[in-house]
């Protein structure tokens, strides 16, 4: 480890120690704890138990009020809203405080609120049990929002296995980065407002303009790219060739099939001496490496050669 | 595992952000601390991986020490968060967040990335990874080579702050950097066509990118408006790479890499709540603007003496300018009871308004701007029957213009999509989607050519899947049924259809269809236990013409009789996957737990060519590809915590993973393939050995406060 890394770690770790005894105190407990201790004590080191007080006005804020209810707890029992409520009844709920986030100026337009999502499918107000998830050794300790959004949208989750892929489960990036769960006028609630753009915000050496450029690359990604998972590198939905040959059906080369019979290893066993090298290793990129895009001049830029 | 130095600004900015709440400590309502600190560290063996670079694709899972700092403080005007994790490690992130409640809110972070690509290669090139890199050439022997690792650092440093107190207007800057440094793999023909070999080449990563944003808006239950500026400025360190060309006569060639690019946008929001029949309209308008400026290359390598060619471009640079303007309208209402409809209008448009520059050596080209404008329009409706059945349907259109491309110059695509949603079974949710896509082209080459044998004909039966007519059909079906009070079960499968109805070549059908089930219990006492299964196969279909002759009649007509010269030939890919996995979630005793989580993951590809019926027994037939991208990936982890005191428990894991690999395209890989004249071909290794098995065990030390 480098020193001034080392250094910058011991302060931020060592930053705790020196805290002020006064700093640890213990806050005012809710009336609502004398009877519902497990509620209280699940809240009280969140947003939500921050803003509490002797009253439990934050427990009211979503319980209702409980006037009644402490006057005699048996007798007047508080009505459970969430039982049997409907997502969208659940979340109007959280929307009479958080109705007037910015991050959620589009919820009545995006899919969730569409599809009866509600807020408390994906936040656990009150820290109950995560879900199990499956999933890999990482050195993060950060909880994985795939693992979240991977409740229903099961597959995705699934595709962030592959080997390729983003790095989700290892929580690099998150579902977040790209969508908006919270809402968006864009279809499939991309945060920007084309797959492209969504792409360039993280690939900005992607986005040009090039002097000579590859129109359906400038149109959309995923003509090309998956990107959830992909068996294949570069999250690819296909192999170069074929998937080049998909398009590229007319000239020289591109007409002419590339199987085994090109290989390092022949169908046989035997050690090709010739391999094709439009074939082996990275296929038609070997050759058209800057497929993205080329300022290379002539025709070197417009193979996308150089 | 190599570093990069720390940024010691960054460093500063967060512990200065990590001590803003506890200023604040004195207060008389206490500022209440809690948190846990990790120390402890990770033993990892690959002994017998010669590139673990797969095994660190994005993780760091060197030996070494492991950190973890999570910590949290609240009052009830102030609170903070503090994470940092993997402190030292080339993951290292950071981040710190709080602020006062209702007034204001600020997150500050570094997250740190390693994308490595390879270990332990070769090359014959010094500088390799570096704008120059030279060689000299021909240099099949590998033993006098340079070893070579490829990979890039990147590291976003970042703040957020947000003014509330203005309540209901705010106001939000948002700053970050991202710097990537190191190395990406790369590679270049030698001469013009692949024929002359190929190289494989380290290009340079010294990438920054700079965004700020400002965003002031007006925020109540019914209504929403915000307007926003963002700009964003790509620099690259290099705008080329030198390499020394073997078969142009060891001359010096160039490689292009990302000219640095700036990009702005301007965005304004809209939301109004609360308007009759329950009805809430949103708007969104965006304008941004995209620059380049590139000098123009006036030669190039072009000669097996190693002499260069004028290129004689038209203009000293290249201008490029891309200009996006989008516009989106929607409208949600609940006309009658039990009914919500959504009717929207989406504009999207592209204007590339770069410079059009022209080279007439070594052949004439010009460049080709691509613009476009999308107009998209639909609506959708869900109706509740009942409480248990809810139905849903829409249609949605989109008519695309484009110039810049030759082969399609407009398309029409009409979507319709069918949804029932039950919960009539108790503890049995059920959600069944089809969804209709047809795509009409206006496909530009249908009249190409005089004949069948003018190669132009040939243009009349390719078009390009992207844009082409297609007839798509997908299925969705979702289930989540609770079998009993602690038994869950899930299943989501997939069918999805394209059938491309005007190609003659090029790709005629992809089809995918996937399975996912999934069973989760939880015992009395408390332990946990899930498993699932998934299998997906993707297929894709071509068609394909040799034209061997082009002067035999019908040459370029793919309906025309094969011949030994001239025939079509098909491609069926099939990609299968599967996985299993399960996870254990068991606490043992009152002190401790006891967490496993196993994953199987196996991809099959499988390519098989045909040559179409009636083509003379003469031609060779092509080879299948039975290794296309197969790989098994097997993870096991299992980890205790032991909860010793209040304050102290210990963590103490193993992990085991295992990763296997085989391809056509790398199996009997080589590093160099030897060429007649100078056309020899230069392979680094990357890719071609990414199996691994690694063991790796941690322990960790925690401290509760």
């Amino acid at each position: 480890m480098r020193p001034e890394r080392f250094i910058a770690a011991l302060a931020i770790l060592g930053w705790t120690a020196l805290l002020p005894a006064s700093a640890r105190a213990e806050p005012a407990v809710p009336v609502c704890a004398g009877c519902h201790q497990e509620a209280h004590a699940s809240i009280e080191n969140t947003l939500h138990g921050a803003k509490n007080d002797a009253m439990g006005s934050m427990c009211q804020a979503c319980h209702g009020d409980a006037s009644e209810h402490l006057k005699d707890p048996v007798q007047n029992k508080m009505v459970n809203k969430f039982a049997h409520a409907t997502a969208s009844e659940k979340s109007a709920v959280c929307l009479t405080c958080h109705g007037g986030n910015r991050h959620l100026a589009f919820w009545e337009s995006g899919k969730h609120a569409k599809n009866e999502v509600a807020c408390s499918d994906c936040h656990n107000i009150h820290d109950k049990a995560k879900s199990l998830t499956v999933a890999p050794f990482t050195t993060s300790s950060r909880p994985i929002e795939a693992d979240t959004c991977g409740r229903c949208h099961k597959q995705v989750r699934n595709a962030t296995l592959k080997p390729s892929h983003h790095p989700i489960l290892e929580g690099k990036v998150k579902c977040s980065d790209c969508h908006n769960p919270h809402g968006s006028v864009t279809p499939v609630m991309l945060r920007q407002e084309t797959v492209n753009q969504q792409c360039y915000s993280c690939h900005a050496d992607k986005r040009g303009p090039f002097v000579f450029g590859h129109p359906p690359v400038d149109e959309n990604c995923l003509t090309c790219h998956t990107p959830h998972g992909s068996s294949h590198e570069k999250l690819l939905n296909d192999k170069a060739p074929n998937l080049c040959q998909d398009c590229h059906v007319t000239g020289k080369h591109p007409t002419n099939f590339y199987g085994s019979g090109q290989a390092w290893i022949l169908p046989n066993g035997a050690t090709n001496s010739a391999p094709n090298t439009r074939f082996i290793a990275r296929g038609c990129l070997n050759c058209h490496n800057s497929i993205h895009g080329s300022n290379a001049p002539s025709s070197r830029g417009q193979a996308l050669i150089r | 595992m190599k570093g990069t130095p720390m940024n010691r600004k960054g460093i500063c900015i967060l512990v200065a952000g990590a001590f803003a709440g506890p200023a604040v400590a004195d207060e008389p309502d206490p500022f209440r601390m809690s948190g846990t600190l990790s120390i402890g560290g990770l033993h990892t063996d690959t002994s017998d991986t010669p590139d673990a670079s797969k095994l660190n694709e994005y993780r760091d899972l060197s030996s070494g020490l492991l950190t973890t700092l999570d910590v949290k403080g609240r009052n009830s005007r102030y609170w903070l968060d503090f994470f940092g994790e993997n402190l030292g490690r080339d993951d290292q992130y950071l981040a710190a967040r709080g602020g006062m409640y209702d007034v204001f809110k600020y997150r500050l972070y570094s997250d740190a990335l390693k994308h490595n690509f390879l270990f332990n290669g070769v090359t014959p090139y010094s500088g390799a990874g570096t704008a120059n890199q030279t060689a000299t050439f021909p240099s099949l022997d590998k033993s006098t080579w340079n070893s070579l690792d490829i990979g890039y650092k990147r590291r976003d440093d970042g703040l957020m702050f947000e003014w509330q107190k203005s309540d209901p207007w705010y106001a939000r800057v948002e700053a970050n950097q991202v710097r990537w440094s190191g190395s990406k793999p790369g590679s270049s023909s030698q001469g013009t066509s692949p024929g002359n070999g190929f190289v494989e080449l380290s290009l340079p990563v010294d990438y920054k990118t700079r965004n700020a944003s400002v965003e002031a808006g007006y925020n109540t239950r019914q209504m929403h408006f915000d307007v926003s500026w963002l700009t964003s400025k790509f620099e690259n360190d290099n705008d080329s790479v030198a390499w020394t060309n073997g078969y142009f006569g060891n001359g010096t060639d160039h490689t292009y890499l990302a000219a640095d690019n700036r990009y702005q946008r301007f965005m304004a929001n809209a939301t109004f709540r609360h308007l009759p029949m329950g009805t809430t309209i949103a708007a969104r308008f965006t304008s941004d603007e995209l620059k380049s400026s590139v000098p123009l290359a006036t030669s190039v390598l072009d000669g097996t003496g190693g002499q260069f060619t004028a290129t004689n471009p038209s203009a000293s640079s290249f201008d490029g300018k891309v200009r996006n303007n989008t516009f989106t309208l929607s409208a949600m209402s609940s006309p009658v009871t039990a009914l919500d409809t959504h009717v929207y209008f989406n504009y999207r448009k592209r204007d590339d308004d770069s410079s059009v520059v022209s080279f007439t050596a070594p052949d004439a080209v010009e460049s080709l701007p691509f613009s476009y404008r999308k107009n998209n329009a639909g609506f959708d409706a869900y109706y509740r029957l009942s409480r248990e059945n809810r139905l849903g349907g829409g249609y949605d259109w989109l008519d695309t213009t484009r110039s810049g491309r030759d082969d399609f110059d407009q398309t029409t695509d009409r979507r319709l999509f069918l949804e029932w949603r039950n919960t009539s079974i108790d503890d049995l949710a059920a959600r069944l989607k089809y969804t209709r896509l047809e795509r009409d082209s206006s496909f530009l080459h249908g009249n190409d050519g005089v004949s069948s044998s003018d190669p132009a004909f040939l243009n009349r039966f390719v078009s390009a899947f992207d844009l082409s007519g297609v007839n798509q059909d997908q299925w969705k079906l979702t289930l989540d049924y609770t079998v009993m009070e602690r038994l869950d079960l899930g299943f989501e499968g997939i069918i999805k259809t394209n059938r491309y109805t005007e190609n003659t070549l090029g790709r005629l059908k992809d089809d995918r269809r996937e399975v996912y089930l999934n069973a989760s219990y939880s015992f009395p006492a408390g332990a946990r236990f899930t498993v699932f299964g998934d299998s997906e196969e993707i297929k894709y279909d071509s068609q394909h013409r040799i034209i061997g002759d082009g002067s035999l009649s019908g040459a370029y007509d793919p309906n025309s009789p094969p011949v030994a010269a001239n025939y079509n030939w098909g491609g069926n890919i099939k990609d299968r996957n599967w996985a299993i996995g399960a996870a254990f979630d068991w606490p043992a005793t009152e002190k401790l737990v006891i967490k496993a989580s196993y994953i199987y993951y196996k991809t099959d590809g499988l390519v098989d060519l045909s040559l179409e019926q009636g083509v003379p027994a003469s031609v060779t037939q092509p080879a299948p590809i039975p290794n296309w991208d197969d790989s098994k990936r097997t993870s096991f982890t299992i980890k205790a915590v032991y909860k010793y005191t209040k304050a102290w428990s210990f963590t103490g894991g193993y992990a085991y993973e295992k990763y296997d690999y085989s391809d056509s395209q790398y199996d009997g890989y080589q590093n160099t393939i030897a060429g007649s004249s100078n056309q020899n071909s230069y392979l680094d290794s990357v890719y071609s050995r990414p199996h691994y098995r690694a063991n790796m065990i941690y322990g960790l030390v925690n401290y509760h406060f």
